[in-house]
């Protein structure tokens, strides 16, 4: 193991084995995540420096509860060897939770910029959404139309094709 | 991050308030009983949950609303009035509208958002321009289609030559002439707006008329104000210079300042 990190830490650093980077949520809880997962994220990316014993980086817009799924997430997808079938699997039980959950994954990936988790995420939705009628998805998400009769009337009738 | 851009509650931690979707109307719809809606809430989405934050946040619907077939997204533009607007934003439109025949671009303002929410072949056309030689018959064996069906794009009544036309339109038998192709919105032979594709490409004299046909009242509105604005003139003198161009703004600009150099030179102005 060599004694002093490389000084650029967005490549991969092989010369430090297992380099792991720290991440605080909002709650207070401090999770550790390799740096070849944390690369994952652009947010992170954007904030690693050159310390290899940094102090934890502050993510005050993710709970611990959160946090700690995200990490596992960057984490699988940051193993190497693993086929695409198995991961596609292993990301369709990643997301297999409630709903309020999915959107905090939303959330959260979009804050971290984690262009894998917010495609399979927005996946979700979008597949939650699909099929189903304006009052279905109101009903769904729980969504309060606050059109007007008459704005109500015009997005309908602009968007008549979508009920036939 | 630029998100949430309707409001600027960045507080996503939980538990938020959620962000003001819009200010509540008078006749505020407090229609659907959500079940523990506060009184003072009624203008927010779902107020006692965190995540619909994620729902109300532009950024991420616009992701999640890129994954929808159009026909889900003309229904989300109905769902409530965030979602109607990201739903109906033109790039998203255009992106639903393209994606299934892999279209380049799509060129043109149509006349109503409700072009958007039908991409069905039969949306789209042809424009053929006809050449000597051109029959109906040999078209529809160009272009694998049905006699009848060119006839019936085409207003033929009856067995007249082609001739005094240009064009004739042709509807879609290969879905695969549309891959990687720039289509034009304009108004076809029964005033319909489709998608019409140029397969020789567009000619200058094309653009121009193309222009004035897809130009819709806000089109027109929007060329007089910037014609008004670069001449420094009134609205009843740019109107007068657009209509002696046969409503080509370019062209208005030239013979206005034509004239100003007229004036000048006999000293007028």
């Amino acid at each position: 193991m060599s004694s002093s990190p490389p000084p650029s830490s967005a490549a991969a650093s092989p010369s430090c084995p297992k380099k792991m980077i720290a991440l605080r949520s909002s709650d207070g809880e401090t999770f550790e995540i390799e740096e070849a997962a944390a690369l994952q994220s652009k947010t992170l990316e954007n904030m690693i420096d050159e310390d290899c014993a940094g102090t934890p980086i502050p993510l005050p817009n993710v709970t611990g509860k959160i946090l700690a799924k995200v990490v596992e997430f960057c984490s699988k997808h940051a193993e190497p060897g693993v086929d695409d079938e198995s991961l596609r699997a292993w990301d369709a039980e990643f997301v297999n939770v409630e709903q309020a959950t999915v959107f905090d994954y939303i959330l959260a990936a979009n804050f971290l910029e984690i262009p894998t988790l917010l495609n399979l995420t927005c996946n979700v939705v979008a597949d939650m959404i699909r099929g189903k009628t304006p009052d279905e998805i109101r009903k769904f998400f729980n969504i309060k139309s606050i059109f007007s009769p008459e704005e109500e009337e015009e997005v309908r009738r602009e968007n008549h094709w979508a009920f036939e | 991050m630029g998100c949430c851009g309707d409001d600027d509650d960045d507080d996503r931690e939980p538990p938020p308030r959620t962000p003001d979707l819009s200010p509540p109307p008078p006749s505020a719809a407090a229609a659907s009983s959500s079940s523990s809606a506060s009184a003072a809430d009624d203008s927010t989405i779902s107020p006692m949950n965190s995540h619909f934050s994620a729902l109300a946040c532009r950024d991420t619907l616009r992701l999640i609303f890129e994954k929808l077939p159009v026909p889900d997204l003309a229904r989300a533009t109905c769902v409530c009035r965030i979602w109607s607007s990201v739903a109906s934003d033109r790039d998203m439109v255009t992106r639903a509208f393209a994606a299934p025949w892999r279209l380049k671009e799509v060129v043109g303002v149509p006349s109503s958002g409700s072009f958007w929410r039908d991409n069905g072949v039969g949306k789209f056309a042809i424009s053929h321009r006809i050449k000597r030689g051109d029959s109906v018959a040999s078209l529809a064996v160009k272009y694998s289609v049905q006699v009848m069906d060119i006839k019936r794009l085409n207003n033929m009544m009856s067995d007249h030559g082609i001739y005094p036309r240009e064009r004739l339109l042709i509807p879609i038998s290969n879905p695969d002439i549309l891959i990687d192709s720039t289509c034009y919105i304009e108004r076809d032979n029964h005033a319909r707006e489709v998608a019409m594709l140029y397969p020789e490409g567009v000619r200058d004299i094309e653009i121009s008329s193309l222009l004035k046909r897809t130009t819709s009242e806000q089109g027109k509105k929007r060329i007089l104000d910037s014609l008004r604005r670069s001449m420094q003139v009134d609205d009843g003198t740019a109107q007068y210079y657009l209509s002696i161009s046969d409503g080509d703004p370019r062209a208005a600009l030239s013979e206005f300042s034509e004239d100003l150099r007229w004036e000048r030179r006999v000293g007028l102005a």
